[in-house]
């Protein structure tokens, strides 16, 4: 995959780092709006896209690392289980919300509340760990892409 | 002959369609309805997420979620192998 002109490489280096805020911005607030860690992961993987798109696989390979992607993939899928597994621990059933109405950066609303940023729980840890799963679980298929078709020019 | 063999398929499998899209319920009123009014009036109280949907995603069917990402994982890591054979 060549690298595209300079006018789509300037605007898409003004636009990718907009994409993973908002994509960040969708992880962190998945359990009051719309989202989650799925579609703000999709969304981050399409800001990836972007750039290999604009760039080109050659200079892609100073910005990602399949490595290093795979292993980001690695640790947010056991980041979750172990979010899970240490419910057990605690003596409940595995993946049980342990942390409603306790103190995590001040009290943890139990039930109806106006929509702190620290409520439901174990849910934004749980959106955070899939949020990075799947944004470089997609950016690894994305740039493996790329980097296939490189080989058969 | 033949075209009218084909013919004759072809309306009965269009007929059939259009039988089934009259004859579906309507949207909105699904025949078991117990587990979705007890989660819109609870599940706000035992999750305390607003949003519903990921209550029910991330809470409710944490471990279903769970799964989800595995698949996902075991995609990605199966896919980057295949290809760093194919690139060497």
């Amino acid at each position: 995959m060549i690298e595209m002109t300079k006018i789509v490489r300037t605007i898409s280096s003004l636009v990718y780092p907009l994409t993973i805020i908002f994509g960040a911005f969708m992880i962190m607030h998945g359990h009051l709006t719309p989202g989650g860690g799925f579609q703000g992961g999709a969304i981050i993987a399409s800001g990836i896209a972007l750039v290999i798109v604009a760039y080109g696989s050659e200079a892609s390979k100073d910005f990602f690392s399949s490595e290093k992607l795979a292993k980001y993939t690695g640790i947010g899928s056991m980041g979750f289980a172990v979010i899970g597994v240490i419910a057990i621990a605690l003596g409940y059933a595995f993946l049980h919300n342990y942390l409603l109405g306790t103190q995590l950066f001040g009290y943890v609303p139990d039930g109806i509340n106006q929509g702190f940023i620290n409520s439901a729980g174990i849910e934004p840890p749980i959106e955070i760990m899939v949020g990075i799963a799947v944004s470089c679980g997609l950016g690894l298929i994305i740039y493996m892409f790329s980097q296939l078709g490189e080989v058969e020019e | 002959m033949k075209k009218g063999i084909y013919f004759l398929v072809l309306l009965l499998f269009i007929s059939t369609l259009v039988f089934t899209a009259f004859s579906i319920r309507s949207f909105g009123a699904p025949p078991n309805s117990d587990m979705d009014n007890y989660i819109i009036e609870n599940g706000q109280e035992e999750t305390g997420a607003n949003n519903i949907i990921s209550g029910v995603v991330y809470d409710y069917r944490g471990f279903d979620t769970l799964g989800e990402v595995t698949v996902l994982f075991t995609a990605s890591i199966a896919f980057m192998v295949l290809i760093r054979r194919l690139n060497d």
